[in-house]
């Protein structure tokens, strides 16, 4: 299956936001079980999707660069879009 | 986007509350040189920046910034602990104390409240660059000052931190200052601004 950046960076926000919504439920409900059990089942899901992605496409933070040159200030940064001839 | 650490950059641990301290120390958090002021300069300028290399070093000493607020929060929240009326008023601490109570809230130690007016996104690299740097020394004279007053070694400790922090990072933007002059044309750094005049940067390279 092989995605294009930003098909994977989709997922990658998908599964980020999703993410963050249990982490806000959970900071107001500690004890609720289904919801923990829920955001460790997602958490594995997205350290999948954040090493498929810095290993095709270059790191999301400057602490994941896998490449061996300094692939964290290559281009795009997020806001730059695809008028400035970005993919 | 961002995401919360939950740990400082650097440790504090105040033993013994100074409200009149805090009350200089605040200046770092919300004053005219401030680390908030510092992270909303450099976050803001990174956009138009065309310069990758400069936009990394925007993007990663502004997030520093953030860091740096947090301890000069947590210096001034530590000095302020369990205070009495009669030790407020004493340190002078009683004209924010009715205001704020003992909450932390971004103001210089002139009691001003923070202000956009104190820094520049100006579109212009060279222009930015130079305020960038120019912001780093003001912060440090600051810090420089802070230290003039502060007594206590659990302060003193953090606030030197801050101020080689300063230094470190005038450096970098010179780093910076370096790859956009690389960028423009020798004979006339200032011929047109590669931030705006994109025609002009592409027919003169």
């Amino acid at each position: 299956m092989n995605m294009t950046r930003r098909e994977l960076l989709k997922k990658l926000m998908d599964i980020d936001f999703v993410i963050h919504e249990t982490v806000l439920y959970l900071d107001g409900h500690p004890n609720n079980k289904k919801a923990l059990d829920y955001y460790k089942t997602v958490q594995e899901e997205q350290k999948e999707i954040y090493n498929q992605y810095a290993t095709q496409f270059g790191p999301v933070t400057a602490e994941n660069v896998k490449q061996d040159t300094w692939t964290w200030i290559n281009e795009p940064w997020p806001w730059q879009n695809e008028r400035e001839g970005n993919e | 986007m961002w995401e919360y650490e939950k740990k400082l950059q650097y440790p504090v641990n105040i033993k013994n509350p100074n409200p009149a301290l805090a009350k200089i120390v605040m200046t770092q958090y919300g004053g005219p040189d401030g680390e908030l002021g510092a992270a909303l300069r450099y976050l803001s300028q990174r956009y138009t920046m065309p310069y990758k290399e400069v936009v990394g070093i925007l993007t990663d000493i502004g997030t520093e910034e953030m860091a740096h607020q947090e301890i000069v929060c947590t210096i001034v929240y530590q000095l302020t602990r369990n205070l009495s009326p009669e030790e407020i008023m004493a340190a002078g601490f009683d004209a924010y104390f009715v205001d704020h109570t003992t909450g932390i809230y971004p103001v210089s130690a002139g009691g001003i409240p923070f202000n956009a007016m104190a820094f520049q996104s100006k579109g212009d690299p060279l222009t930015d660059i130079f305020e960038d740097m120019a912001a780093e020394q003001k912060a440090r004279t600051t810090y420089d000052n802070i230290l003039r007053f502060a007594d206590d070694p659990d302060v003193i400790d953090p606030i030197r931190f801050l101020r080689q922090r300063e230094i470190t990072h005038f450096q970098r933007f010179g780093d910076g200052l370096r790859v956009i002059q690389d960028n423009l044309n020798s004979k006339n750094f200032y011929g047109y601004n590669p931030a705006y005049d994109v025609n002009l940067t592409r027919s003169s390279s």
